[in-house]
């Protein structure tokens, strides 16, 4: 068998979605000097929070259509009655696993679209008010938009978790046609449940004594973070060879490997395994005398173990002296995800 | 003006798309990176020489575009696999779990070898890295593949 047939039959069936070369199409038609990409961004809480505002104003002078009292509706209720009652209904839904998700609403109103998206398990409890749609949601579109989806709130009486999806217009596009009727996929792949926060775990580590000359190697990183330009990294790294192990929370795989200076900056690495498959992440700093130490820069390699798991390494590096860290200690912060569903939720809608 | 920009955009989407595709690991970055890439084209309309320069802009552009995003501070989590890819065969599923465990840039490399069939020395001017590390990441590349790879390969 030929290795470059196989790769060949399996990148043929590698092609882009037909709307984004339509949507392209029709750009360079245009020859707009406005053109930006489609760009799928993740939003803070609070974020979502003011754009609920943002919409719920919108909302207001659009006519009365639905004000059932269903979980979403309840939700905005509670914060905001006026918003409740100028939704949209949707009420279409996609079912797996057990798992059904419903579009509630969609509404536009000048620049802005919001979706209401409700998750429900009708078979257990997978469906908290942790839940997380992480990276694994998409939201395909025919017109340029920033969007976003964020958790709106959580109802216990009904075990329903909502989502607020907002598109925002990027390139004054709406103006030239409404996106009233436009259809939209939301589609769900994966979430995250039972999740739980380890704010401020301090780990317990004598930070007076450490290896000055620590081994190493060149690994080729998987990601980056901080100021790490200006430190030179690229697509490889030094790091520190593995070769501690000092729990931090050793139940759900997290795991201090490594500590020691290398070209004069501390190196702290941390060990999170199968974080493909739960996106646990978390961060570590030092504390002296009350001042914070926060890391200048973080790689990530990964390595996979003898029995097939992968374990991917978090290398922070600070820039402190050791006379600096004689009194210091060291605190992190790791986000764990208790639970992962797997499936296929796809809901395909107009915007009304 | 239109068919020309029209005509360059359907020839060369196949080839950026796979390449964002094999670069980033996943279709929502790779969505991302074709994107950017003929806004760029639409945006500049850049003269060629000659086809072979074409596809070379087109290649390095699609480079420097998944760097760009691979650079951001949210690409600090592991990249997924692959998904929605339509995989029919074992060999074809094994592969790509393989290829998932590769670093991204050799990733790049092995597409650019194996799908688009440029030399090392094509593949170092178009994602600006010496010669001898074209081949050395293949080379590299290539054992990670052997390890993982169910599949015996004649030729490799």
């Amino acid at each position: 068998m030929n290795f470059k047939d196989t790769y060949r039959r399996l990148n043929d069936a590698v092609l882009p979605d037909r709307r984004l070369t339509d949507e392209l199409l029709k750009r360079a038609g245009k020859q707009s000097r406005r053109h930006r990409p489609v760009r799928t961004l993740r939003i803070g809480y609070g974020a979502a929070a003011a754009i609920f505002c943002l919409c719920a104003g919108l909302f207001i002078s659009m006519p009365v259509l639905a004000a059932r009292l269903d979980p979403v509706h309840r939700f905005l209720y509670l914060l905001s009655p006026r918003a409740a009652q100028y939704l949209m209904p949707v009420q279409m839904s996609a079912e797996d696993q057990g798992i059904r998700m419903e579009v509630v609403s969609a509404s536009v109103h000048g620049d802005t679209a919001c979706i209401y998206i409700t998750m429900e398990d009708l078979t257990g409890d997978r469906i908290d008010e942790t839940t997380d749609l992480y990276d694994s949601y998409s939201i395909h579109r025919p017109f340029d938009a920033v969007g976003t989806c964020e958790r709106a709130g959580y109802d216990a009486a009904s075990g329903k978790v909502s989502f607020l999806i907002t598109l925002k217009e990027r390139s004054g596009e709406w103006e030239e046609h409404s996106i009233q009727g436009e259809k939209i996929t939301f589609s769900v792949k994966e979430f995250l449940s039972r999740k739980f926060t380890c704010e401020d775990l301090s780990i317990p580590l004598d930070l007076s004594d450490l290896p000055e000359e620590p081994r190493t190697k060149e690994a080729d990183l998987r990601g980056c973070g901080g100021d790490f330009e200006a430190y030179g990294i690229d697509e490889t790294a030094r790091v520190l060879i593995p070769d501690t192990s000092v729990p931090v929370l050793p139940d759900d795989g997290v795991t201090l490997t490594g500590i020691g200076y290398v070209d004069g900056m501390l190196h702290i690495q941390t060990a999170l395994e199968d974080t493909p498959e739960n996106d646990n992440h978390g961060y570590l700093w030092l504390e002296t005398d009350s001042k914070t130490c926060e890391s200048v820069y973080t790689v990530s390699f990964l390595e996979e173990t003898k029995d097939g798991h992968s374990v991917t390494y978090y290398e922070q590096v600070f820039d402190i002296s050791p006379e600096q860290l004689t009194d210091a200690s060291l605190h992190g912060r790791f986000v764990i995800s208790g639970q992962k569903t797997k499936g296929c939720w796809k809901v395909t809608f107009p915007l009304e | 003006m239109q068919d020309r920009l029209e005509k360059t955009i359907r020839q060369y989407s196949p080839m950026v798309y796979r390449l964002a595709c094999a670069r980033a690991g996943n279709r929502q970055d790779a969505d991302e990176i074709y994107q950017e890439v003929f806004l760029r084209y639409i945006r500049k309309q850049p003269a060629f020489q000659n086809e072979t320069h074409e596809k070379a802009w087109f290649l390095k552009v699609t480079a420097n575009c998944a760097n760009s995003l691979w650079r951001s501070a949210r690409k600090w989590h592991t990249e997924p696999l692959p998904e929605d890819l339509l995989l029919e065969t074992p060999e074809e599923i094994d592969l790509s779990h393989a290829l998932g465990k590769l670093p991204p840039a050799y990733r790049e490399v092995i597409h650019l070898f194996y799908y688009e069939e440029l030399s090392t020395r094509e593949i170092g001017q178009i994602l600006h890295r010496r010669t001898s590390t074209v081949r050395t990441q293949l080379t590299r590349a290539r054992a990670i593949l052997k390890k993982y790879l169910k599949e015996e390969y004649d030729e490799f």
